[in-house]
């Protein structure tokens, strides 16, 4: 980050500026205002670390016009008279720390690392929307279907906030990557995202994966472990196929979400936890709740916010900007030069229909660029790939033609 | 260096308040070089410098403190 320093004692401004350049930053230091102004326009700084009283005049002032011209600059304003009244307006100047003298340099390293995490995190979320802008790309989802912008513009609005998500959509549609997508796109994303089927383990041993247990209690329990909801802790927990989880489970989880503390198997402490739960299923939620399968007070706990994946077959638009990513993606990293599609083979694709969804394509595809010699997937891979599928008369002809 | 004889006759915090700002420049100053050198002694470069300064500082610490407590005293 590039950091400018105005502070009129020079040993003060030689002190910060060997503490800044320590924390892997470039820094420039002036000692007054006038020189402040010029500063600001020639090293653009990215931080303001400014002294409140300056020999000609006030440096919460040279923040606020440095803000004005770009607000995402941040400030530390330093000051050996604390007050209510010059604090006040550090803040309306748009100061993100406050800092009273004597300093340290200690202090400093405590503000640059808030403030290193949060340009970060504000950088990934910038890329993120560019992309979706762009592209038709969110993180690793891919589209520009009518259905995908909904569920693009639904996750930009959820991953602002903090409320449980039930991501709802058949296997392979993408739940998994969509609920990796709120955490990157969340004010949590410098935390751990934690994925945990509930349908892939006993439903005996769910329990002690999820919050944990104690040494010694069960049979086998030789040590203290902590579970899912503990590593998830100041991030994301995704439960997967939520509704494979045994109702006497539910119940517990319902006290979780409620209390937001567990308590491992075997212990009498409750623990805190806080983690932005989402929760997903491949089952119709009302249909579960029918069936016994799921308990109605903890689906409407989980369904604050639903997001419900199409199907690959319901945007069809889709499928070819899919079908060329993951062909890129590969050959960036195999290499092989399979670096086109035959529109025929693209057709192909499209007018299959998909029961595996994107999980289904990105295997094709995958075993295409395996199977293709030369640069080019041809249709007639396909054909061998996706069962009962046919290609359109013209599109074998056409494709023949380009052979010749 | 402000005024402190007011200080001693309880009307003078504007006078203190400006008189420990004074304080706290060189103190900022000695403690920012102290671990300034702290960090070159770690990087096994030389500290001379960094303890020279903060010693200089730490003298005109001592030396405002003096001339506070001569005035508050006067």
């Amino acid at each position: 980050m590039r950091v400018l320093i105005v502070e009129d004692d020079v040993a003060i401004r030689k002190g910060l500026e060997s503490a800044v350049r320590d924390l892997g930053s470039q820094p420039k230091s002036v000692g007054t205002v006038g020189e402040a102004g010029r500063v600001v326009e020639e090293f653009d700084p990215e931080v303001l670390i400014v002294d409140v009283h300056l020999p000609d005049g006030d440096g919460i002032e040279v923040l606020r016009a440095a803000r004005e011209a770009k607000p995402d600059r941040d400030g530390i304003v330093l000051t050996g008279q604390a007050s209510i009244d010059s604090a006040v307006e550090a803040l309306r100047a748009g100061a993100s720390d406050y800092l009273m003298k004597p300093l340290r340099a200690a202090q400093l390293e405590v503000v640059f690392q808030r403030l290193a995490a949060r340009r970060t995190l504000e950088s990934e979320v910038e890329t993120l929307r560019g992309e979706l802008q762009e592209t038709g790309k969110l993180g690793e989802l891919i589209g520009k279907s009518p259905a995908m912008v909904k569920v693009f513009d639904t996750i930009r609005r959820v991953a602002r906030s903090n409320t449980p998500v039930l991501i709802t959509g058949q296997s392979g549609t993408g739940k998994e990557v969509v609920a990796r997508t709120i955490h990157r796109l969340s004010r949590r994303a410098s935390g751990p995202f934690v994925a945990f089927n509930c349908g892939a383990i006993s439903p005996t041993l769910i329990e002690s994966e999820l919050f944990g247990h104690e040494r010694g209690a069960f049979t086998g329990a030789d040590k203290r472990r902590i579970g899912y909801f503990e590593e998830a802790n100041g991030g994301t927990l995704l439960l997967d196929e939520i509704t494979e989880m045994g109702a006497e489970l539910q119940v517990k989880l319902l006290r979780v979400l409620e209390a937001k503390t567990v308590r491992r198997v075997g212990g009498t402490q409750e623990i805190r936890v806080d983690v932005r739960l989402i929760s997903a299923t491949n089952r119709d939620p009302k249909e579960a709740i029918q069936q016994g399968k799921l308990r109605e007070d903890l689906y409407y706990r989980l369904n604050v916010f639903p997001i419900a994946l199409p199907l690959l077959s319901e945007r069809p638009e889709d499928i070819a900007l899919l079908a060329e990513h993951f062909r890129r993606h590969l050959e960036d990293q195999e290499k092989a030069g399979v670096t086109s599609w035959e529109p025929a083979a693209l057709s192909a694709l499209e007018s299959y229909g998909w029961p595996g969804n994107v999980r289904e394509l990105r295997n094709v595809v995958h075993r295409a660029y395996v199977m293709t010699e030369g640069d080019t997937i041809h249709p007639e891979v396909l054909e061998e790939l996706l069962p009962g599928a046919r290609r359109p008369r013209a599109a074998r002809a056409e494709s023949k033609r380009r052979k010749r | 260096m402000p005024d402190l004889s007011n200080a001693a006759h309880g009307d003078g915090s504007t006078e203190l308040r400006r008189f420990f700002h004074d304080l706290a420049t060189p103190l900022s100053a000695v403690s920012l070089h102290l671990e300034r050198a702290v960090r070159q002694f770690d990087r096994g470069e030389d500290p001379q410098e960094a303890l020279k300064t903060a010693r200089e500082q730490l003298d005109r610490a001592f030396g405002l403190l003096e001339r506070g407590r001569e005035e508050l005293l006067r």
